[in-house]
């Protein structure tokens, strides 16, 4: 994957695998999205719509809460339709296909992508020895579901890192401001 | 003016008002191992506004203590912040510093 930017926005060019694979990850998260959070299975509900850590006072406002931060994903779902009509255009398998993002829509489709990193992670109980760990020792010792889970996670960990250094303000050199204090 | 009646706020509104406008919430991130360090500052600049040199101090601190106070501000704001700061994946708790 290459990316590069000009005036307006980032273009992700993609060969054909990380076409098909960014594909699978957007339609996923399109599915999950419109799960209801009480239809949700618990592990994944509880990557997005946790209510431990706000001292929500009664049963209403906990209701309002989960459909708040249900509606904040749903608005998404518009994007991801485009996104994924851009992926989708028929291209030769030789030809590689750009995926441009505005620098307005580019935090979305971070947000959208991370979502999906954190559901992984909590469907299938992946914790930190899994994930700071040598990902070719790690990756040996899963069952094929887990392994393909960690796989999406280091992945899209790569894509957002590509655009976010891309992204005018982002703070992705924040590094240099560590080094230099 | 002798004759004009005034209204007394009883004491338990007084307290609400006052809770309603103290600033007296905390709004603590935490840290997890799926979400990138730069991810975190972007967030953190985006949804508090934060300069970058101020979100990547909170973000270490997030990284090396387990946790950064991150806001305090009345309840209203504070749970804006929570539920931004949770839409965009991060691990927030709210306490009253009271």
């Amino acid at each position: 994957m290459d990316v590069f930017r000009n005036n307006s926005a980032i273009h992700l060019k993609l060969a054909l695998e990380e076409r098909l694979f960014l594909i699978r990850v957007l339609t996923s998260i399109r599915g999950n999205y419109q799960i209801r959070p009480s239809d949700m299975e618990p592990k994944g509900a509880r990557a997005w719509y946790d209510t431990k850590g706000c001292p929500i006072p009664g049963e209403r406002e906990r209701e309002d809460w989960i459909e708040q931060l249900h509606q904040s994903r749903s608005d998404h779902l518009g994007r991801i339709e485009n996104w994924l009509a851009s992926l989708s255009r028929s291209t030769s398998r030789k030809e590689s296909l750009a995926l441009t993002l505005t620098f307005e829509e580019a935090p979305a489709f971070l947000q959208v992508i991370n979502d999906h990193r954190l559901l992984m992670v909590h469907r299938h109980e992946l914790g930190e020895r899994e994930l700071a760990s040598d990902f070719n020792k790690v990756i040996q010792t899963l069952e094929p579901q887990r392994q393909l889970a960690l796989c999406d996670v280091n992945l899209l960990a790569h894509i957002m890192e590509y655009i976010l250094q891309a992204l005018p303000g982002s703070g992705a050199d924040w590094m240099d401001v560590e080094t230099s204090s | 003016m002798a004759n004009e009646t005034t209204t007394v706020p009883d004491k338990d509104t007084e307290t609400r008002i006052e809770e309603a406008f103290e600033k007296s919430w905390n709004v603590i991130v935490w840290n997890d191992p799926v979400n990138l360090m730069t991810y975190v500052v972007f967030v953190f600049m985006k949804v508090l506004g934060f300069a970058k040199e101020k979100a990547t101090r909170h973000m270490l601190e997030v990284h090396r203590q387990g946790k950064s106070c991150v806001a305090r501000e009345t309840r209203e704001t504070a749970e804006f912040y929570h539920q931004q700061l949770q839409s965009h994946g991060l691990t927030v708790t709210l306490e009253s510093s009271d």
